[in-house]
């Protein structure tokens, strides 16, 4: 059984043989009959909101799998925002069916061929008139706090989302928005006045009337207008990278996309993407590309311009790349364990590693033979514009900061295939493969 | 199928918590909202069935 999947007692997810299938527990297996008979879910997965599964047998199903498992902590704003809409569209939808979303757990979306999906097929049950929405507060803990925080306080808030699994807590998030955000009347009522409501009913017996659908419509309309006039407008000092005047990089792609030729892989990991402009070479090939920066406006822009479905952007810092969480440190995977990249591209990268975060060279090799076969990486010399950038705001500790050191270090890890000087700087990329 | 009635407010078999302070609030917000959104939906009727009166009027 997959570790993140003892939650709900409906069924659970297990992998077999490197493929993954979800278990339908028998007192779950009528409401899920409904689903496919009513035609729910052939609207749903016709409409691209969620994942299509095949039956394997009468308890068992196989979801059409995904490429890469991301977290809502590491997603940009934008794709929490559009995952956000996703699920209360799933959850308006539902209802004219005569059934209920459950649950509004951000991590039942994953992002497939480009779009955000849900992926738990157990998450409907029949709706009763009366009913209220039971996943209101998980909503709310899941996608508007983040969506809130992100846009009226600081974008980096999002990341708290990997701090807290089970969603932002709605006291924290009423605290940290700014007083002004009162006059959002959507906000006040669904985190400042929910947050106090949770607060006041903390120890007290439930005593109140039932939801009318119309009214519930209305809850759901609500929380979909309160998302949609979100909005963060991004102001990354990385994001325009790539419109200086930088001559090396037409013949970079140039070479990025002679050794994709030359290695052939099914999946790259573009670790510091910037915008994902190497990431695009690949992703043109048919390659599956996650594309990591750890500047939000990078992300943001890369995945906005949805230039191509095989390119997945994510936030990552790789100087701390996202752990193992949940119980037992296993129930969201750590980056490494996710690993499944044939091809690492570590362009513009070296020296932020080597001199901003002091890592020896030897370890940076290290990482990088552990989490793919072949490496596509740039060495950017100490008289780099770029590296003198950094260097003009600390002592330069660095003395084995040298391409011959680096050959060296990485020659332990890698068979050095090819290093070729990029025309119009003194930077040289290389093609490495795992020893 | 079996619902769980607490005090008045049938809930479907779920596994996660859905808070008590989070239904009360979603029961007033809908009492609220609920109105609201009738008219909205009822309004977006009228501009559809206006726009589709003014669209065989110019042909």
């Amino acid at each position: 059984m997959i570790s993140s999947s003892f939650r709900d007692p409906s069924g659970y997810v297990f992998k077999k043989e490197g493929v993954i299938y979800r278990k339908v527990s028998g007192s779950y297996k009528n409401t899920l009959t409904r689903v496919m008979e009513c035609g729910l879910y052939q609207d749903l997965v016709d409409s691209s909101l969620m994942l299509p599964f095949k039956a394997i047998d009468e308890d068992t199903i196989m979801p059409e799998q995904l490429a890469f498992i991301s977290y809502p902590f590491e997603w940009c704003f934008s794709q929490l925002k559009d995952a956000a809409l996703v699920t209360l569209g799933i959850a308006k939808r539902t209802l004219s069916y005569g059934m209920i979303l459950k649950d509004a757990s951000a991590y039942n979306i994953q992002f497939h061929e480009g779009k955000p999906m849900l992926i738990d097929h157990l998450s409907f049950e029949v709706y009763q008139e009366g009913e209220p929405w039971i996943a209101y507060k998980q909503f709310c803990e899941h996608f508007l706090a983040p969506l809130a925080l992100a846009s009226y306080k600081d974008v980096r808030l999002q990341r708290l989302l990997g701090v807290f699994i089970g969603g932002i807590p709605l006291d924290l998030a009423s605290s940290l928005l700014p007083f002004w955000t009162n006059l959002n009347l959507h906000l006040l009522l669904h985190i400042k006045a929910h947050s106090a409501s949770q607060k006041h009913y903390e120890d007290k017996p439930l005593v109140k009337k039932k939801i009318s659908r119309v009214s519930l419509l209305g809850v759901l309309d609500s929380l979909e207008s309160c998302v949609k006039k979100l909005s963060w407008k991004s102001k990354g000092v990385w994001a325009d990278y790539y419109s200086e005047d930088s001559g090396y990089i037409r013949h970079k792609e140039k070479l990025v996309d002679s050794f994709l030729d030359k290695i052939n892989p099914k999946v790259v990991w573009d670790i510091g993407a910037n915008t994902g402009l190497f990431s695009s070479i690949a992703g043109r090939k048919g390659i599956q590309v996650i594309s990591f920066d750890s500047d939000p406006a990078c992300v943001e822009k890369s995945y906005l311009s949805k230039s191509n479905p095989n390119i997945l952007p994510l936030v990552l810092d790789l100087t701390n790349p996202s752990p193992g969480t949940g119980w037992g440190n296993a129930e969201r995977m750590s980056l490494r364990e996710r690993k499944g990249a044939d091809t690492v591209f570590a362009l513009a990268l070296i020296h932020h590693l080597a001199i901003s975060n002091n890592l020896p060279l030897g370890m940076i090799a290290g990482f990088l033979k552990d989490i793919c076969h072949t490496l596509i990486i740039e060495f950017v010399p100490k008289g780099d514009p770029k590296v003198q950038k950094l260097l003009s705001t600390r002592k330069d500790v660095f003395p084995n900061y040298t391409q011959g050191a680096f050959e060296e270090e990485f020659d332990k890890f890698f068979a050095i295939k090819e290093g070729v000087k990029v025309e119009g700087s003194d930077r040289t990329l290389y093609l490495m493969e795992g020893a | 199928m079996i619902s769980f009635p607490i005090a008045g407010i049938p809930l479907v078999p779920s596994y996660i918590d859905p808070g008590t302070g989070s239904l009360v609030i979603q029961v007033l917000i809908a009492s609220l909202v609920g109105g609201l959104f009738m008219l909205k939906v009822y309004w977006r009727k009228v501009k559809a069935f206006i726009l589709r009166r003014k669209g065989k009027d110019d042909k």
